[in-house]
């Protein structure tokens, strides 16, 4: 495994595809578990073991299912492992278990999931999925976790259980604020990334456009053809 | 198409494929469930433990008891004397129902009032959020029959609460003047 | 030698200006004002105070965070947020001063969630005022539902006794104006009523929509056609019992809702026809809803009707000048195919 390969693969599920801000899968969960942070985090980590698990097994699988019944194949190796999960969680921690309800089950078609199994597990061998599957989860948990801060903190006055203070603003504990600070979160987090990204690609590309004689001048990033030599 | 066609064809395949899946899947699963299995004596002491705050010995007792403003749910004997008990309420807002979780004290055999008194859920009511643990520990203690514990700008969800408990407080005020018959110690 | 001008569009100009009209609705809601602050004294002032004040300081704050000089926003300030932040608290029970931060976060709400984020004066997706109270209610439901105080002035009718009840508008809606001791009067003048600042005193915000009909800033038919309307179905869902036609027009939030909020320019539809669409489903809405929920549920249509409005103006368009009417289209449609069977006929023999 080559760390350039490990590396761009993290990048990708932590930040680049973000599943929940930038690509927006999963978001029943999103909105309806943020409302504590306990939630959001058990969330986030169930979803994260079950993408690893079966990220596993269909690329292990991926040259015996044929093309036209892979989808049927996908739901049913994901709902083996949510049932194993739910199983767990309802004997070893049946606070978590309650508090997540019906979302449990609803893992199965958790678009993340089914996503990253059909543009990614079913193309890559094991090693590379089970590293996507990790970093996606991870991904998916620290977005999950920071909405539901938001919301427990403002809506409260509780972070993990923990009474902060008084003062309580319910409307963030509501399915409306829910989606209010979903659609905040993702216009922060991707103005912030585009931000970042230009100025990383600018500094880039100015360290390769070294002027040789010392009379060229720079090219304007902005009138620089940089679309085809982005992908590597 | 001939048998071997076929065979050899992708429908088949694809039916084998599922077919396969489905059947690892279940043999795994079928394993698990044995070895991860959550009996029904469990949840009900789970539910204790949520309560009561401490796992403790408990036996069913089956009760009907209905009134025209409430009923009870589930009586459970608990092994040092007290009876946990499930009760429901009515002529709440809407006409719902709210319905708790409370503990009826016995001191010495003796009954002593309803004390833990938690809300289990409810039917159509929206202003539950008013009955904190300061509302509902207005009941704690007391051994009448009739509570009126009204929380301002609730007041139909508060007869439903009062509701509920009273029918548990009658209840257990009845079994006292009762002898025999269910066991009970008066 | 004749002077020629060129200039640039607009060619035809009046004196009207946003900021104009602004003012016409600020001096129209003055006799609403006045009258919510006599009936419910200091906490309605201060709940007032503090949704202008925080309205129009969001506005201030957020231009200055983009980087727009003092200066210039003092210059181009039209009164959109202040007539928003006096709607807001015109909407608001009279709060305890304990409160204060109610109508603050509303303000905030209302200017920087859903006017200033989507761009500004003119660019809101629907009644700043409305989303602000909706935000409020939703977000401290309790002290929203049961802030009612009883205003200074008792009932009329039941002889001075000032109404001590949980939430006026469910006890009318539920049991008549009897179980309210009430009457009509009573709920014409806002006297012995306990509800939202603005809302009580009907006389005073006809009084203000009259004014603004002669200074020709609202039609007047679309308020009269939403109070007539919910009137109507409301006399319907109850068994066309005529008694309930005056209390539930008269009752709760509708003529507020109807004069100052549902007519807004930005979020009612640009043409006549839909228009009148728009405030016939707004009066049938608000009915129903009413009848379902027995809250009061003005903001909750106005709201959910300003939502589709981009529809109505999508698909219900005006005739265009000079297109012909579409009476006339379906008679053409219809003699030629007359015509044609008729030539069918004579084809055939």
């Amino acid at each position: 495994m080559k760390a350039e390969r490990i590396k761009s693969i993290g990048i990708d599920g932590l930040l680049k595809n973000n599943p929940t801000f930038r690509l927006v899968l999963g978001t029943c969960p999103t909105l309806a578990l943020t409302t504590a942070a306990t939630n959001g985090i058990g969330m986030g980590l169930a979803v994260t073991f079950i993408l690893i698990c079966s990220n596993v097994i269909i690329s292990l699988l991926r040259k015996i299912i044929p093309g036209e019944v892979r989808i049927p194949a996908f739901v049913m190796i994901i709902a083996t492992f949510v049932t194993l999960v739910r199983m767990l969680l309802d004997k070893f921690i049946p606070d978590l278990y309650e508090s997540m309800g019906v979302y449990l089950p609803l893992i199965v078609v958790n678009c993340i999931i089914l996503g990253r199994a059909e543009s990614f597990a079913s193309k890559n061998p094991v090693a590379d999925s089970a590293l996507d599957g990790l970093f996606t989860g991870l991904g998916f948990t620290w977005a999950m976790t920071a909405i539901s801060i938001i919301r427990e903190v403002l809506g409260a006055g509780q972070l993990f259980g923990i009474t902060l203070w008084d003062f309580r603003i319910e409307f963030f504990t509501s399915s409306a604020g829910a989606f209010f600070v979903y659609g905040l979160c993702i216009a922060l987090f991707n103005g912030a990334y585009t931000k970042i990204e230009s100025k990383m690609r600018r500094k880039r590309f100015r360290s390769l456009y070294e002027a040789p004689l010392g009379e060229e001048t720079l090219q304007a990033v902005a009138e620089q053809d940089t679309s085809v030599k982005e992908g590597r | 198409m001939t048998v071997k066609q076929f065979l050899k064809s992708k429908v088949f395949r694809c039916i084998i494929v599922l077919m396969c899946i489905a059947l690892v899947s279940g043999a795994l699963l079928s394993v698990c469930n044995d070895l991860l299995k959550v009996s029904d004596e469990e949840r009900v002491l789970r539910t204790i433990k949520k309560i009561y705050g401490s796992e403790i010995g408990y036996e069913e007792i089956e009760v009907s008891y209905e009134t025209d403003t409430g009923r009870i749910d589930n009586i459970y004997k608990l092994a040092d004397g007290n009876y946990l008990v499930k009760s429901t309420g009515y002529n709440g807002y809407q006409q719902g129902t709210i319905s708790v979780w409370l503990v009826a004290k016995y001191d010495n055999g003796k009954y002593a009032g309803i004390d833990d008194v938690s809300v289990a859920d409810n039917e159509k009511q929206t202003l539950m959020s008013k009955f904190t643990a300061g509302v509902l520990s207005e009941y704690e203690g007391k051994g009448e029959e009739d509570f009126n514990v009204i929380v301002g700008g609730a007041t139909y969800s508060s007869h439903a609460l009062n509701n509920a408990v009273n029918v548990a407080a009658k209840y257990f005020l009845g079994q006292t003047e009762e002898t025999g018959g269910n066991g009970y110690e008066g | 030698m004749e002077t020629v001008i060129i200039s640039d569009t607009p060619h035809l100009r009046k004196k009207r200006t946003t900021k104009g009209i602004m003012l016409d609705v600020l001096i129209a809601l003055i006799p609403a004002t006045v009258a919510g602050l006599v009936y419910f004294g200091g906490r309605a002032a201060v709940t007032l105070i503090l949704s202008v004040f925080s309205s129009v300081a969001t506005e201030f704050v957020w231009l200055l965070c983009k980087k727009t000089d003092f200066k210039t926003i003092l210059k181009q300030f039209d009164y959109t947020s202040a007539v928003t932040g006096l709607l807001l608290g015109l909407t608001m029970p009279p709060l305890e001063y304990s409160l204060w931060y109610i109508p603050v976060l509303s303000g905030i709400f209302a200017v920087g969630a859903v006017k200033m984020l989507f761009g500004g004066t003119g660019k809101n997706i629907v009644n700043p005022a409305i989303a602000g109270r909706v935000f409020a209610f939703i977000a401290f439901s309790g002290s929203m539902v049961s802030g009612w105080i009883s205003p200074a002035f008792g009932s009329l009718s039941s002889g001075n006794e000032v109404y001590a009840g949980a939430t006026p508008l469910t006890d009318l809606l539920g049991g008549g104006l009897q179980a309210v001791g009430v009457s009509n009067l009573d709920l014409f003048l806002g006297t012995g009523v306990p509800g939202c600042i603005g809302e009580t005193c009907k006389i005073a915000l006809i009084a203000g929509g009259i004014y603004l009909v002669a200074r020709k800033v609202i039609k007047f038919q679309y308020p009269l056609i939403y109070i007539a309307v919910t009137g109507l179905v409301s006399v319907f869902m109850s068994g066309t019992d005529w008694n309930v036609f005056l209390p539930s027009v008269l009752g709760g939030g509708l003529i507020l809702g109807a004069v100052f909020m549902a007519t807004d320019y930005v979020t009612s539809p640009n043409n006549k026809p839909a228009s009148y669409v728009y405030f016939v489903l707004l009066g049938v809405v608000t009915a129903l809803l009413r009848y379902g929920t027995k809250i009061e549920v003005v903001s909750f249509a106005i709201l959910l009707m300003n939502l589709i409005v981009p529809l109505l103006n999508a698909y219900i368009r005006p005739r265009p000048f000079g297109a012909t009417p579409v009476i006339k289209m379906i008679k053409d449609k219809i003699e030629a195919k007359k015509a044609s069977a008729v030539k069918k006929e004579a084809d055939g023999k």
